[in-house]
């Protein structure tokens, strides 16, 4: 086989493009290593897209909002000099309510609304005591803890104090709807603030959510770029092009080579055999290690434990509007907000029920932004574009997605024309798009387990930095920064 | 008025432990329960002339070695053994498990047998880690949160972190690729309960008591109950049966005594409630007497109910229909069951408070391991309903819902006794409505709470300091029932503790 010393040798060859990919490409040759990443498509983009689903009409694919985009990636990267801008930074959440009693969430203003009584206080605690237990267990989710072989508890290992490590104990046990309870009074308002745990997968009333919640919560606010998440994407691909990064479009990638179950390098449907010391993947676990390597070099035993596809996905309505959504009772200036519709508490718990019995449930929850508020160059002058997330879906429902997308999307153009009537007359164009979670291994455990257990595979030498190894499914950097620190850490470890 | 040194509410098996343990370390000891004799949940009954059986559940948690022996129930004539086998009926096949693991090779294809024991060993290591006294307190320092705190430490005191994060569904895919197996022991996990499997923390109903594994009593709950209390009359325990206290009278935050109905003021200064935690702090304390927060956090707890029997006599033994006859299958449950996604979907519904149209159902014959409880050549068959509302959405149960429970019990009856329906002599329902009502049950849950990672071992019911060791935050208060820690996996250990917290009280002084 090719080693040393060929010009086709690479310090580390990444497969797949999108952000957890580029973010490794750029740390990795910042780091002096000799990078290349190969992408099957022709932009380096992923998942991190922002699509023309209509002549002149574009929208965020997606993350129409971003929560928790990694500080540092940001910083160290230089993304702000690469092109990178936010249209708007904490970004208000608007619990939408029948007669316009809408309750408006703002990560520095605090709870405002007509008839929550005085909350803001108990807000104000909860945002408080959130950020304080994010940083206590930021170790875990920053990662610059290591799951290392001692058998340490976790506890310990992050230096909490009796109190808090009692604190810990118990909101790893809690649901976010048990959490809230204990803190707030008004139930439209707890049903607002619990329904940010849905990029975990868990539904409010699950065990263990109360930690997702505080994810959310203690990183920040909701932020949007200008130009969507391609936007990010675009900016890191500058990023890791100044950094040295060599970057490969079209080049699909049709294995990964394994010796001895280390990974050694990749192989290209055109045959070309790239020899690295280290290979990322921005695959989720179950695609890269299943479909690109060879089952031998994997083994029975691993194959049989990669995780089982998804059970859940979200969908996505996207509208293109002639004029500005006519959302009911809202104030100048707050239609750049998330809006939230949710009738009662129990219906994330309920559809999550009736998506994972493969129905798509009745009623559930709709997360709704105008990304065009902010960022008006997303649609023709005077027109704008309405992004809905509808969580909670089956991946594949009993009928098919063919045949279930008209009737989820009349159900939920009802549920928005509810909140916005003449909502109906004003849509130009409209798309509905689909996209499964990127991890289907426990919500709970990849919030509670230490970065490197997500990243590593069974394979020395391949790690994941795609999106399924965020504790949250959500855009963040971090994936990739920490994943290029590991394969770093493994070249230098003496790979033959 | 009378004066007692302790005061024990409820004579189920844990109020009959800690009644026999405080009257053995010499104290004068009260046992009141409002039922006619003792017993229970644990409770036989004759429900049609000449048929008897145990209404309210047919397998209890099982009573740890030490507490069996040192209670002398052998003795009383409770001898326990675990059914021997447990049988599936499936969408996807049927399965037969045995107790034995021998046995288990004989019925399980061989490429499944490592990943059987392997998920029975895990499930063994852990109820171990709970038997020792460390998983049942939440303080920090005794608890970890998961893992062994270094590597000697070879008994973790909480289960490893794949039952408080796992879905049970996870939890058996990580052991069993079988998909009729692995519905098997789904079912003998969750029977008599509303579980999605699919669902975070889930995966602690398989620690919960099997339906398989554990010893019980082959002549019905009933004898156990009877050595129980047996036990405690000699102990010298007074057992005042019929005798239902309606009041805790509570001064300066202790208990000051407590009050029975149609009769005098009982004087104690130190009771032990077996009964659960919502009807002891919000039903036998007047609510002026706790502060308010108290009154929430107890308010907030989670109990429901889902689970319903219905109980058949039968004009003769009942033909099994299993490919084989499995020596011992039949006396044991038999679990009638359609996918882990119907699993799924009754939770769903029971959250609604709608009667699932299918689910799980678990029969027993129980006149097979002991003929007693039927007139010779007749039998007596116990059907036990999973995710069955104990309140109904539409109103108070009636005869026309009971019937479609006796409907949905006699279906899943049928696909593994053809004919029986032609048998039954007579039925009776047992809903959790009746749970609540006879056996005083808050919401007719016979787990005392919900299995949450929130709600079991240390946190159960609550994690805070005031709680821990069967302690309340009331003076002289002890939780005994099936709301305290260990409760639903271990029998007598939440009645144990209890009185050995007061005893510990009393020789400190802290109830003076």
């Amino acid at each position: 086989m090719r080693r040393n010393g060929r010009s086709d040798h690479y310090d580390a060859v990444i497969v797949g493009g999108g952000v957890g990919a580029l973010t490794a490409a750029a740390y990795l040759a910042r780091g002096g290593g000799r990078v290349l990443l190969l992408e099957s498509g022709e932009r380096f983009c992923g998942n991190a897209k922002t699509v023309e689903f209509a002549p002149g009409y574009r929208a965020p694919l997606f993350s129409h909002m971003v929560c928790g985009l990694d500080g540092r990636v940001l910083r160290e990267l230089g993304l702000a000099k690469a092109g990178l801008e936010f249209a708007q930074q904490d970004v208000k959440l608007i619990a939408l309510r029948p007669g316009g009693k809408h309750i408006v969430l703002s990560q520095h203003r605090g709870v405002s609304a007509s008839e929550t009584g005085d909350e803001s206080h108990a807000y104000r605690a909860f945002q408080k005591e959130a950020a304080r237990m994010a940083g206590l267990l930021a170790p875990l989710w920053d990662g610059t803890l290591e799951s290392s072989a001692a058998a340490a508890a976790l506890v310990q290992r992050l230096h909490l104090n009796p109190r808090d490590a009692e604190r810990v104990n118990a909101l790893v046990r809690l649901s976010a709807a048990a959490y809230l309870d204990l803190r707030f009074g008004n139930d439209a308002l707890k049903a607002a603030l619990a329904f940010d745990v849905f990029p975990s997968g868990m539904s409010p009333q699950e065990a263990g959510s109360a930690l997702a919640l505080i994810w959310r919560q203690g990183h920040g606010g909701v932020s949007q770029i200008r130009g969507g998440p391609a936007a990010l994407a675009i900016a890191l691909e500058t990023a890791a092009r100044d950094a040295g990064a060599e970057l490969r479009g079209s080049s699909p990638v049709a294995s990964i080579v394994v010796e001895k179950r280390r990974a050694i390098g990749v192989t290209l449907e055109n045959g070309e055999m790239i020899s690295a010391k280290a290979v990322l993947t921005s695959l989720n676990a179950r695609s890269a290690l299943l479909g690109l390597v060879l089952p031998e070099a994997l083994g029975f035993g691993t194959a049989a434990n990669v995780p089982a596809p998804p059970r859940l996905a979200t969908a996505q309505l996207m509208l293109a509007l002639n004029g500005p959504p006519p959302f009911a009772g809202l104030k100048q200036g707050d239609l750049g907000a998330r809006f939230l519709i949710a009738e009662r508490p129990e219906i994330a718990a309920e559809a999550k029920g009736a998506a994972l019995t493969g129905v798509i449930p009745d009623e559930f929850v709709i997360e709704a932004a105008v990304p065009t508020a902010a960022d008006p160059a997303l649609a023709p002058p005077g027109c704008h574009v309405l992004s809905a997330l509808l969580p909670y879906m089956p991946a594949s429902p009993c009928g098919g997605w063919e045949t279930e997308c008209e009737g989820l999307r009349k159900r939920a153009m009802a549920m928005l024309e509810w909140f916005a009537p003449g909502l109906k007359d004003r849509v130009v164009a409209h798309r509905l798009s689909i996209r499964g979670a990127a991890n289907s291994s426990p919500p709970l455990s990849r919030l509670i387990a230490p970065y490197d257990f997500r990243l590593r595979t069974p394979i020395a030498g391949l790690f994941l930095c795609g999106r399924g190894t965020e504790p949250l499914d959500a855009l963040c950097g971090r994936a990739g920064r920490l994943a290029a620190a590991l394969a770093v850490t493994h070249s230098a470890s003496g790979a033959p | 008025m009378d004066r007692y040194d302790a005061a024990v509410l409820g004579s189920g098996p844990e109020g009959l432990v800690a009644a026999v343990v405080l009257a053995r370390a010499g104290l004068k000891t009260l046992l009141l329960d409002k039922a006619e004799a003792p017993g229970g949940r644990a409770r036989s009954r004759e429900f049609h002339p000449g048929f008897r059986a145990s209404l309210y559940s047919d397998e209890l948690a099982a009573i740890p070695n030490r507490l069996y022996r040192s209670l002398e129930l052998a003795r009383h004539g409770a001898v326990l053994l675990p059914s021997r086998a447990s049988v599936c009926l499936s969408a996807s096949g049927e399965s037969v498990l045995f107790a034995d693991e021998g046995l288990n090779a004989l019925s399980v294809p061989p490429a499944m047998l490592p990943g059987l024991t392997a998920f029975r060993r895990q499930i063994e290591t852990a109820r171990a880690a709970i038997e020792n006294r460390a998983a049942l307190i939440a303080t920090p320092k005794r608890r970890r949160w998961f893992g062994a705190r270094n590597a000697d430490d070879r008994s973790p005191a909480w289960p490893d972190s794949g039952f408080l994060a796992a879905s049970l569904d996870e939890l058996l895919g990580t052991h069993i690729c079988d998909s009729t197996l692995r519905l098997h022991l789904a079912a003998d996990a969750v029977s008599g309960r509303a579980v999605s499997p699919f669902l975070t923390g889930t995966a602690l109903h398989a620690l919960a008591p099997g339906v398989g594994g554990s010893g019980q009593p082959p002549s019905g709950l009933g004898r156990l109950a009877a050595a129980l209390a047996a036990e405690a009359r000699a102990s010298g325990v007074t057992l005042r049966c019929g005798a239902e206290v309606t009041d805790i009278h509570i001064r300066h935050g202790r208990v000051s005594s407590l009050v029975v109905a149609g009769t005098a003021e009982v004087e104690t200064r130190a009771i032990v409630s077996a009964l659960d935690l919502k009807r002891t702090m919000l039903g036998l304390i007047h609510w002026k007497e706790l502060p308010d927060p108290l009154v929430k956090r107890v308010g907030r707890f989670r109990m429901a109910g889902a689970r319903a029997r219905v109980l058949f006599a039968l004009d003769g033994r009942p033909c099994f229909a299993f490919g084989r006859d499995p020596p011992g299958a039949g006396s044991g449950p038999i679990h009638v069951i359609g996918t882990m996604e119907a699993l799924s979907s009754a939770h769903d519904v029971w959250r609604a408070g709608v009667l699932p149209e299918a689910g799980l159902v678990t029969l027993r014959v129980p006149s097979l391991a002991d003929p007693r409880l039927a007139p010779i050549g007749k039998a007596t068959m116990t059907a036990t309903l999973s995710a069955i509302p104990a309140q109904l959405f539409d109103g108070p149960w009636n005869e026309e819902k009971r019937s479609r429970l006796v409907a949905l019990a006699l279906a899943a009856a049928e696909r593994a006794m053809p004919g029986v329906t032609s048998l039954v002599l007579a039925h009776q329902t047992v809903t959790g409505a009746d749970l609540e009502t006879e056996l005083g049950l808050t919401g007719g849950d016979l787990e005392g709470g919900e299995i949450a990672p929130d709600q079991v071992l240390g946190f159960r019911p609550f994690g805070e300091p005031e709680w821990q060791d069967a302690r309340t935050p009331i003076h002289g208060l002890y939780l005994a029932g099936s709301s305290a820690a260990g409760a639903p996996f271990f029998l007598g250990v939440a009645g144990e503790r209890a009185a050995r917290a007061m005893l510990a009280d009393l020789r400190e002084g802290r109830l003076k």
